[in-house]
């Protein structure tokens, strides 16, 4: 087997000259699946019988709450990449997925606070799935302030990538948390190895908005990584021939 | 299947009684949308800047 497709990805030039054409595909199909998606369960999904409109928060809740896991399950493979491989690319990944993760985060605990009050009649509580939500969101936070506080990016890769690797613990305790503690938060909507809980009408639109932000969040982790290429890798003759023809 | 749930698009956009639930969510989700891409795209353009000027004085000292 070749492992050429691997070792391309230690290349920072080969990278950024293809990044940009698939952020650029990734971008516009996001689009289209978002406007598509979120129009449809907006308007066309049915009503819930209990929850009323206010479930159609879903629709965004959901996406983005699964992306902010995984977006830190991605960044764990790049510890593990930097770490095994001394791959830079991996280092630059998890930059930028700090900040776009910390962002689903934050978008994801807003959301289920606002979609909390017409339903549990408050917005926060202090229940297992919350909280250890919350955590992820401070391993962000705590990622981004270690990489901000260390001048030297490789020393301030390894550290991130170690943290990266402890707060991995975080991760199934979100999942399992709705299972082993007595929660206000519902179990997963929608699993990969039961049937939805949901009609068809309703988890289709579901189905189509965690595509969307799942291209989306490519495309802002592309963007981001370009850019933190282009800054880390300025001495370099091939950014300066880019920039010179350009 | 597809049939619009609501009676008018003023039903739409009151959608009652949750409409001032829904619908600063998903403003809130495309402003962080939007904001990240701005932010990317402002990164990108002053890593370039930078190394634009980067150039312009490794020029000078040449001549």
């Amino acid at each position: 087997m070749s492992w050429r497709w691997f070792h391309q990805w230690g290349s920072p030039r080969w990278f950024y000259e293809r990044a940009g054409r698939w952020q650029l595909v990734c971008g516009w199909l996001a689009l289209i699946l978002l406007v598509v998606g979120s129009l449809w369960g907006l308007g066309f999904a049915p009503v819930d019988y209990q929850q009323g409109n206010s479930y159609r928060i879903i629709y965004l809740h959901v996406p983005v709450a699964f992306l902010a896991q995984a977006m830190y399950a991605a960044m764990a493979v790049c510890a593990v990449v930097l770490f095994v491989w001394k791959m830079k690319l991996a280092d630059v990944a998890m930059q930028a997925i700090a900040v776009t993760g910390l962002a689903f985060t934050v978008l994801s605990l807003v959301s289920g606070a606002v979609w909390g009050k017409p339903t549990w009649g408050t917005y926060w509580v202090w229940d297992a799935r919350l909280t250890s939500m919350l955590i992820l969101g401070f391993l962000y936070l705590g990622l981004i302030g270690l990489r901000a506080a260390i001048q030297d990016p490789d020393q301030a890769g390894k550290a991130c990538g170690i943290l990266v690797l402890v707060g991995v613990v975080n991760l199934p305790i979100i999942k399992y948390s709705v299972e082993w503690w007595n929660t206000l938060h519902q179990p997963a909507s929608l699993k990969l190895t039961e049937k939805p809980t949901m009609p068809a009408s309703m988890w289709m639109p579901l189905l189509v908005n965690i595509l969307g932000y799942y291209i989306a969040a490519a495309y802002l982790v592309l963007g981001s990584m370009r850019a933190i290429v282009i800054g880390r890798e300025r001495r370099a003759s091939w950014v300066k021939e880019l920039v010179g023809r350009a | 299947m597809l049939e619009f749930q609501f009676e008018s698009l003023m039903a739409f956009l009151a959608m009652a009684p949750h409409g001032a639930y829904v619908w600063p969510v998903y403003i809130l989700g495309l402003l962080i949308l939007g904001g990240l891409t701005w932010v990317n795209l402002r990164q990108h353009r002053q890593a370039i800047r930078l190394v634009k000027r980067q150039l312009e004085r490794e020029e000078t000292h040449e001549s």
